[in-house]
């Protein structure tokens, strides 16, 4: 039996998490609480059910991409290339599901696997071929934003009325989209209690010491992009529900947006810190710092300002709370 | 060139990029003799020219290790204040130059500042801004078309010719030997590559790396409005949106002429050879009476290629 | 001890391992049995790390074979090595630091539910008896890695290589951050490993441990195996000139200099970080002053503070006159001429990846250029006069300093440092990862410095340097000088205790 030594070290003892308030992780659910309380000071109609839903279809396509997003950054990645998928989803889905039914559900299929392997292909040139993330997703953006292009070059194309059927409505009295999120909400809860998560996680802290500890650093990379691949293929998908038609370039605003909702939300760009419902989040409060300033009176041209700010601002937020921490820490 | 090999760890990559280029001209001339024509090289000279400006100030912050996606409405906004300002005549240029340039230099100072000194990420900093510059124009113009035309003498600029040789190109010429001179040969361009390796050692060898980089992003701004100027001059007038291409044009370039998105390697004179790679692909489609759709997937697959060949000489040291 | 009849449980046959055509191992073999804490000893670049890495799957071999308990191993990945039971605690730690500490230590084989998703209690629970097991008792198992001391990462560090149950572990410099009784808890640490069957292996450069726990070493030389031995039959001078090759010379200087009674460098009031304490001392011209104590007692802020990287408070006078350092620039320039060579000579002291001339000139470059060309005639001039100075070996100017040995690394640092003319020159721990000779080389290049007028701040966590290298030896304890020795109270015996905050031995005759 080992005993422990006579007189213990000077330094100061771990102190248990719990004690530890985090800061960082409040901030983007109290932002967005903000936002809803001052949108109620200006609208005291606007907050009930039918706008709750309203908000979250419009938001639903972008909460998809950032699923997909946040994983690849958690990593310490980013994926630019997402715009292109959801392109080649939204084209493709203009132009072959036809009039619903088995076709539908076939190309539903196609579209799919067609944004797994594109992330697969991400994932193989960032953690096999070594290529940095960023370059490595711009050219595949570009690559899959030509094929967008090839399927359908202008907008246009139709959707069948059943699609636009099934994504709407109730079930049991609630609307799916907020059932939707709320499904999501669950299922990332229980997947970050996973060992993939963890290994995700300290991948993106560290990727030397996770590959020294015995992660499998490229399967888990590869998984992570070939999830946002197929998120953003879903969002694509979704996206032809809320336009009911194609566009060859319907992905490109959703590149910035999804990276600025997931940084907003918490997580740090350099990876192994932040979640799937933080950036959430931040879809939402993208979306009502628009509203917000629509009811402000403030033209809503300048409302891009607002998001430029608030992506700023939040970092900075970010950073001074990690601060503050690393003072208290040295204490 | 031995006084360019310490910098030039990409050297392979850049020959390999003017490679393909010329092969790309040799092989449209084949098919289409007018391609090679004076005129038409000339046309295409000017285009990469443009690429060339933006992705002048691109390249130096990323050597630095950093990311300017604050081009496109830096750019715009140079064109957009350029043609409000003169109202199409000359007569005010001589003051609505230096004072675009110098708001551009107010913005890339701002960039600067926000990355250096509040620790903020260039991707998020410069994002930012971008859409800052997007909503404070959109806006300011209602999204509408505001008085658009570029005054004689900036068309003269981008178009016109002295002795048969066309201004923008001189200008070009001239750029790219400053270019190549503060890279390989100033204690600045030691200080970017320095910085671009590895920050902190810099930082305990007694360079300002504050100062550096803040400058490069300054720089970064002021050739993205010059890039603004000159556009407007080619096209003869500004409107919202010009600048869009030109991110990805300006990260392109780099990428192809052997520039490590990380930081520390490549060269100006890569970025050049990057440039007309890029234009000439866009050249060839026509000739081959291939879609746009190509363009862009031919873009993305020689980034994609030259990346590799760079990756590959790197894992050889 | 061990066995009378050893069983070869590891063995390492025809290990081949050469980068960029340097060869680091040339049919290096090791064979080590079960129960026995085997020592690998050599100088740096002799091998010794290469062929633990090459075990522990963070390097892959050219070419050879590594059998356990019979059976050949094929070890692609540090994934591989640990699933087949080798665990190695790695001299830089492979802890995550955004997990936590019960993260860290069941990394990859955390409990886990039907499910799938992972058993939150019962991971603590696990952590809990496993520390207690190994006799830590003091670490909370939520805590994050950022809130613990060195000394604890290094606990946490082998108790996930232990949680994976290893039949060889190895100890890669596990002791160069811990205290006397850290040091004393991990040797009897690996004996109990030992007494488990285990092979144990680890790495050392302090010989006194080796004696005290090793049944067997093996030394290394040029990336050979060049001998192996049993602790009781080697005398210490025996074991030197097998891992030089030849007899050692002399590794301290002989002479002391002239201390002149001029005051180069006064602090006063200076507070470290959040403690208490604060330091004052003054620092002589032609002085080398030591600055000891456990590590983390606030010598690294110290160094970084007169350098300029870290804001203090306190006042700081060089030559009399106060000043504010408030970044290296500042520091370098001819007014105050202060230098670091700094602890962390690959992030902070070297760019790697560029070459020896441009890291050599990094610091004079402005005085070098004019209108802001480089004059390269006179950098080339300057950086090999310089590199002649400190006989620094390399191919050539245009050689990636990544290619260079740890010594000739360090000297590097130093010809860049020096090129800036500095009279006052901080060391935070040079010799870390030097070999011998270069040590020798530094120490005598010191005393030369300070014959010119230099004033030197001496920073080392190995005392037999700090006595016999310095005129006077600051020992730090929380933030502040808990003793200046010097003349006769100075020798490791007090260094150690003032460490302690005890009370000094009186000046004893040695």
């Amino acid at each position: 039996m080992i005993s422990p030594p006579e007189q213990l070290p000077t330094e100061p003892q771990g102190r248990p998490r719990r004690r530890k308030f985090n800061l960082q992780r409040v901030v983007p659910y109290a932002l967005l609480l903000l936002l809803i309380v001052a949108l109620a000071a200006t609208q005291p109609s606007l907050i009930k059910l039918s706008w709750i839903e309203r908000k979250t279809d419009s938001t639903m396509t972008l909460v998809f991409v950032i699923i997909g997003q946040t994983l690849v950054i958690l990593t310490g990645g980013i994926d630019l290339s997402v715009g292109g998928v959801i392109s080649v989803s939204n084209s493709l889905a203009a132009t072959h599901f036809g009039s619903g039914g088995p076709e539908m559900l076939l190309w539903t299929a196609i579209i799919l696997s067609f944004g797994t392997l594109a992330g697969l292909v991400n994932g193989y040139i960032v953690a096999r071929l070594r290529v940095q993330p960023f370059i490595a997703t711009l050219a595949t953006w570009s690559i899959w934003g030509g094929l967008a292009l090839a399927i359908l070059p202008t907008d246009g194309g139709s959707v069948p009325d059943s699609l636009f059927k099934a994504a709407t409505g109730n079930i049991a009295g609630i609307p799916k989209s907020i059932l939707a999120l709320l499904l999501i909400v669950i299922l990332w809860l229980i997947f970050r209690r996973t060992r993939l998560a963890t290994q995700i996680f300290a991948i993106g802290s560290s990727e030397k010491a996770a590959y020294l500890s015995g992660a499998s650093v490229v399967r888990v990379k590869m998984i992570v992009y070939a999830m946002s691949g197929f998120f953003a293929a879903l969002a694509g998908i979704n996206r032809t529900i809320q336009l009911t038609s194609g566009s060859p370039v319907a992905g490109n605003p959703f590149i910035l947006s999804s990276v600025a909702a997931v940084v907003i939300g918490g997580a740090a760009l350099s990876g192994g810190r932040g979640g799937a419902l933080g950036g959430i989040a931040g879809a939402f409060i993208l979306t009502l710092i628009s509203d917000l300033i629509f009811f402000l009176g403030i033209s809503s041209y300048y409302s891009v300002i607002f998001q430029g700010l608030l992506l700023i601002a939040s970092v900075t937020l970010y950073s001074i709370a990690a601060l503050i921490q690393r003072r208290r820490r040295a204490a | 060139m031995s006084a360019l090999r310490p910098f030039f760890l990409r050297s392979r990559v850049i020959l390999a990029s003017y490679g393909l280029a010329l092969v790309m001209l040799v092989v449209a001339t084949l098919f289409r003799p007018s391609f090679g024509s004076i005129e038409h090289l000339r046309t295409l000279a000017i285009d990469a020219s443009i690429i060339g400006f933006v992705a002048l100030g691109q390249t130096f912050v990323i050597l630095t290790g950093g990311i300017d996606l604050s081009i496109p409405w830096t750019l715009n906004s140079a064109a957009i204040l350029l043609t409000l300002l003169t109202g199409g005549k000359d007569d005010a240029l001589i003051w609505a130059v230096p004072l675009i340039l110098s708001m551009a230099a107010l913005i890339g100072f701002i960039n600067g500042a926000g990355i250096t000194l509040l620790g903020i990420s260039p991707v998020i900093m410069t994002l930012g801004m971008n859409a800052i510059l997007q909503g404070a124009l959109v806006g300011y113009t209602s999204g509408g078309r505001p008085g658009s035309t570029a005054p004689p003498a900036i068309s003269f600029l981008a178009q016109g010719s002295i002795g048969g040789i066309p201004v923008d190109l001189i200008l070009w010429v001239v750029i790219i030997i400053g270019a190549t001179l503060i890279l390989s040969y100033t204690t600045l361009g030691r200080s970017i590559y320095a910085i671009g390796n590895n920050a902190l050692a810099a930082r305990f060898s007694g360079i300002d790396v504050r100062r550096v980089r803040i400058f490069v992003y300054m720089f970064s701004a002021v050739t993205a409005a010059l890039a603004g100027i000159i556009l407007t001059g080619r096209i003869g007038r500004s409107y919202l949106g010009m600048g869009d291409l030109y991110l990805f044009a300006s990260v392109a370039a780099v990428a192809i002429g052997g520039g490590s998105i990380l930081g520390g390697s490549g060269h100006y004179l890569g970025t050049v050879a990057g440039t007309f790679v890029l234009t000439l692909v866009a050249g060839l489609l026509p000739i081959f009476n291939l879609p746009a759709s190509t363009q862009q997937i031919l873009y993305g697959v020689i980034v994609l290629g030259m990346v590799l060949l760079a990756r590959g000489r790197a894992a050889e040291r | 001890m061990i066995s009378q009849q050893p069983v070869a449980a590891l063995v390492l046959n025809g290990i081949n391992k050469a980068y960029s055509g340097v060869k680091a191992l040339t049919d290096a073999n090791l064979t080590c049995s079960s129960g026995e804490i085997h020592a690998l000893l050599g100088e740096n670049g002799a091998g010794k790390s290469t062929l633990l890495k090459i075990l522990s799957g963070a390097v892959r071999a050219d070419s050879g074979t590594v059998t356990l308990d019979g059976k050949p191993l094929v070890i692609s990945s540090p994934a591989d090595a640990i699933r087949q039971g080798i665990g190695m605690v790695y001299q830089e730690f492979s802890l995550i630091p955004d997990l936590t500490v019960a993260q860290n230590v069941y990394f990859g084989i955390e409990p886990r539910a039907i499910t799938g998703t992972i058993q939150i209690a019962k991971l603590r629970r696990q952590t809990v008896a496993l520390l207690a097991r190994v006799g830590i008792r003091n670490i909370e198992p939520e805590t994050d890695i950022a809130d613990l001391s060195l000394p604890q990462r290094q606990q946490v560090e082998i108790a996930k290589v232990l949680a994976h149950e290893p039949r060889v572990v190895i100890f890669d410099e596990a002791t160069s951050a811990l205290s006397r009784e850290e040091v004393d808890w991990l040797l009897a640490l690996m004996r109990t490993l030992a007494n488990e069957g285990k092979v144990v292996l680890f790495i050392s450069h302090r010989l006194s441990e080796v004696r005290q726990v090793a049944d067997r070493f093996t030394v290394f030389r040029n990336g050979r195996n060049v001998g192996s031995r049993l602790p009781g039959e080697t005398n210490p001078d025996e074991l030197v000139t097998l891992m030089l090759g030849h007899k050692s010379g002399r590794l301290f200087p002989l002479e002391r200099t002239h201390i002149k009674d001029e005051v180069v460098l006064e602090v006063t009031g200076m507070r470290l970080g959040r403690r208490a304490a604060s330091v004052d001392f003054q620092l002589h011209r032609s002085e080398i002053l030591g600055v000891g104590g456990l590590a983390g007692q606030g010598q690294d802020e110290l160094f970084l503070a007169l350098f300029g990287i870290l804001p203090v408070e306190g006042l700081i006078r060089v030559n009399g006159k106060p000043v504010r350092i408030r970044s290296p620039r500042e520091a370098l320039r001819s007014g105050i001429g202060i230098a670091l060579v700094p602890e962390d000579r690959a992030n902070q002291g070297l760019i790697l990846p560029m070459t020896v001339l441009e890291n050599i000139s990094l610091t004079v470059l402005s005085s070098l250029s004019r209108f802001g060309f480089i004059d390269r005639k006179r950098e080339a001039s300057e950086a090999r006069t310089i590199m002649d100075r400190l006989r620094v070996v390399a191919s050539g100017f245009d050689q990636p300093v990544n290619r260079l040995s740890g010594g000739n690394q360090q000297k590097i640092v130093l010809a860049k440092l020096l090129l800036a003319k500095p009279s006052i020159l901080l060391l935070a721990d040079c010799t870390r990862g030097v070999d011998v000779g270069t040590k020798a080389e530094i120490f005598d290049l010191l005393r030369a410095l300070c014959e010119q007028g230099t004033s030197v701040l001496f920073y080392s966590t190995d005392l037999e340097e700090l006595v016999n290298v310095c005129d006077r030896v600051l020992v730090m304890y929380d933030g502040g000088v808990a003793a200046q020795l010097t003349g006769n109270s100075l020798n490791e015996t007090n260094i150690v205790r003032a460490s302690m905050g005890e009370a000094l031995v009186k000046a004893a005759p040695l």
